[in-house]
């Protein structure tokens, strides 16, 4: 039986909003319905330029009180300075949460302590903290916001064994699944290429927001043109921003990779020819793994 | 956030004015002023508000135009500064446009702005 993991993530924080126009405040800025957040349920966002490219990334779960946003830990200070400068006369305030860390936990079948209902973002509020299933994908696992003092304990008596950053980089990158800027070039990046349709990171039907118009177009459009992809690396993983290639034609560009699993941005156009072990990057060999969730065109243009 | 006009300052045309007493008058209080207010979020980040208020506060501006009251907040103001009010009537939309010199790029519909 695969074993049950947890690990801090280092490389995420949090941050909260709170006051009586909080839940407008957000949803005027970011890719998902902020409505739906209540204690039960977290979501995932994007807040994006008015161009409608990626900028940063969140979940978002819901105190009575506040809104959590379980950011990226290395750009939080620019979230807060963007987010600051929407603020305007809303009645919000934004703050730090340093005492509030983020973990992941997940694989087996631990005795669950949680009573989580089985959908992806589904959350409970405990006396010291939250815990949520990813709101992405239910295979990824569980997510915890608590204090930093009772995080651990919490886990281990959930019936997870610590482990460490790589080794969930390993499970989240074999599901195709994005870590901020390491995966989401800042200003560039687009929703639709990054899976955030399929793994529920953004709503249609909610009206306006920054960014709104490209990301609607594009979808409507189906413009897209390459793919955040799960790949399998042979030889060394070639560090992110390296230019993969399919017979000296450009194919993509390398993200964050853990062992032998990377993500790497996949031109449609070359992915399949790629699969016959023809894309390279540095000295090695990527195979894309594309996984069941995605949704990928069925013959790609050429 | 760099361009703002370095005097804040407002106008609002005749026709804009014209409809605002409309509306005034269809709503019988003489009392009433035309605010315009920016908040954050819509597709291009920043959003128009119109409203009509009876009251104003300490951080309040008020303008007159062709006996119209115009009612801006400071923070408004800031990133409202040169704009022109119009209101345009033709045979796609009638509304309230505004002329936003703070404003690098509107969205489709006109009602929110990037700086």
């Amino acid at each position: 039986m695969a074993s049950s993991l947890f690990t801090i993530l280092e490389n995420r924080s949090v941050i909260s909003v709170s006051g009586v126009d909080s839940v407008s405040f957000l949803q005027g800025l970011v890719s998902n319905d902020v409505k739906q957040v209540s204690k039960t349920r977290v979501i995932w966002a994007a807040f994006l330029t008015p161009q409608g490219k990626f900028l940063h990334e969140f979940m978002i779960a819901g105190r009575p009180d506040r809104l959590l946003l379980d950011c990226e830990a290395g750009r939080r200070d620019d979230l807060l300075t963007r987010l600051k400068r929407y603020r305007l006369r809303s009645k919000v305030e934004i703050n730090e949460e340093d005492n509030l860390i983020v973990a992941a936990a997940w694989g087996g079948s631990p005795s669950d302590n949680f009573t989580l209902s089985d959908e992806k973002g589904a959350a409970a509020l405990l006396d010291d903290g939250f815990v949520f299933r990813d709101p992405r994908l239910t295979q990824a696992g569980l997510r915890l916001i608590f204090s930093s003092n009772t995080i651990e304990k919490t886990c281990a008596d959930a019936g997870f064994t610590p482990s460490d950053q790589a080794t969930y980089d390993a499970h989240r990158i074999a599901l195709g699944l994005p870590d901020g800027s390491r995966d989401l070039e800042i200003e560039k990046a687009l929703l639709l290429e990054n899976g955030f349709e399929e793994l529920g990171g953004i709503d249609f039907q909610k009206g306006c927001y920054v960014g709104q118009e490209l990301t609607a177009r594009t979808h409507y459009r189906a413009l897209i043109k390459k793919r955040l992809l799960p790949v399998l690396i042979e030889g060394d993983a070639p560090p992110p921003g390296t230019a993969l290639s399919v017979n000296g034609k450009d194919a993509g560009e390398m993200r964050s990779s853990s062992g032998v699993y990377g993500l790497a941005l996949v031109r449609l156009a070359t992915w399949q020819s790629a699969y016959d072990g023809k894309m390279t990057g540095g000295d090695a060999t990527l195979r894309p793994q594309p996984t069941p969730w995605m949704k990928l065109p069925a013959s790609a243009e050429t | 956030m760099n361009n703002l006009s370095p005097t804040p300052a407002v106008s609002l045309t005749e026709r804009a004015a014209a409809r605002v007493t409309t509306l005034i008058t269809e709503e019988g209080d003489d009392s009433l002023m035309l605010r315009l207010s920016v908040s954050g979020g819509g597709c291009s980040g920043f959003s128009y508000g119109f409203c009509l208020d009876s009251e104003t506060t300490n951080d309040d501006k008020v303008f007159e135009f062709h006996r119209v009251k115009l009612v801006i907040d400071d923070m408004s103001l800031d990133l409202l500064g040169g704009s022109e009010i119009d209101y345009v009537d033709d045979l796609m939309a009638a509304s309230f446009r505004i002329n936003n010199p703070n404003a690098s790029s509107t969205c489709g519909c006109g009602t929110s702005f990037s700086i």
